[in-house]
């Protein structure tokens, strides 16, 4: 399910300090190994989690790849609490009125 | 810049919807039988692996989803609750609490034998402090910053 790629994807520390630091400044792998206390290759997983949960978009750039924010993901979790709410009051009306029959 | 004032630009989701019943009654069934009704199966996280939903009824209780081999995951905790009014969640699924967000429940009596619910999940405003430099530490590894930075402007 799309949405728990999305939480898993936030849910962990180190991935959301790479999502901090994405916002609005776009950086190669290399940038973010330097701003993050994390190895190369461990930023480079973080970033393959966050590409799967459309959190982050990648766009080469000359012999690097640029990692920036992706709304897509969290257009996604807005949208998923929406139709949450509209399920979920649907349920709760339909469980109140057949139990009022009763 | 100034992230208070973007943060406060985000839309919150409002639903409202009429049942056939009494504040009490309605009330009670959002809270203490929420496991009856909640569409579980649709929402939840690790749907497969969901056993149930349990609400704590009360000022400070937890509301968290139980798994089949016995583990829970918290959902929210009561911020305020006033039977038959309403009541406050702060809404803290998939995110760490301190970045949680604000759920509000209304039960109004309007007459004819129907009672209002309005829900309003509002995503920051109730996360925000007053006091900017306990706004940066609260926020610097949460999520709901680049929620925000996307968010705002997007949805009025």
């Amino acid at each position: 399910m799309t949405y728990d790629t999305i939480f898993t994807a936030i849910g962990d520390p180190t991935r959301r300090s790479v999502l901090e630091a994405l916002r609005g400044n776009p950086m190669t792998v290399g940038m973010l190994a330097e701003k993050i206390p994390v190895s190369r290759p461990a930023v480079s997983q973080h970033l393959k989690v966050l590409r799967e949960a459309r959190l982050v978009t990648v766009t080469p750039k000359g012999t690097a790849n640029e990692y920036a924010v992706d709304k897509t993901g969290l257009d996604e979790v807005r949208s998923w609490l929406d139709s949450m709410w509209d399920d979920a009051l649907e349920a709760f009306k339909s469980h109140v009125e057949n139990k009022s029959k009763n | 810049m100034n992230k208070v004032d973007q943060i406060q630009r985000v839309a919150p989701i409002e639903k409202t919807v009429q049942v056939k019943s009494t504040p009490e009654k309605a009330f009670k069934a959002f809270t203490e039988e929420i496991a009856a009704w909640w569409p579980l199966d649709r929402h939840s996280l690790d749907s497969e692996n969901a056993d149930s939903l349990v609400f704590e009824a009360e000022l400070g209780g937890a509301v968290y989803q139980t798994m089949k081999d016995g583990s829970t995951i918290p959902w929210a905790k009561v911020q305020s609750f006033s039977p038959p009014d309403g009541f406050v969640l702060d809404w803290h699924i998939g995110v760490p609490p301190e970045n949680s967000s604000r759920v509000e429940l209304s039960f109004t009596d309007i007459g004819d034998g129907l009672t209002e619910v309005v829900l309003h999940h509002s995503e920051f405003e109730n996360s925000a402090p007053d006091d900017p430099e306990t706004y940066r530490g609260h926020f610097a590894n949460g999520w709901v910053t680049v929620f925000e930075d996307c968010f705002a402007g997007h949805f009025k």
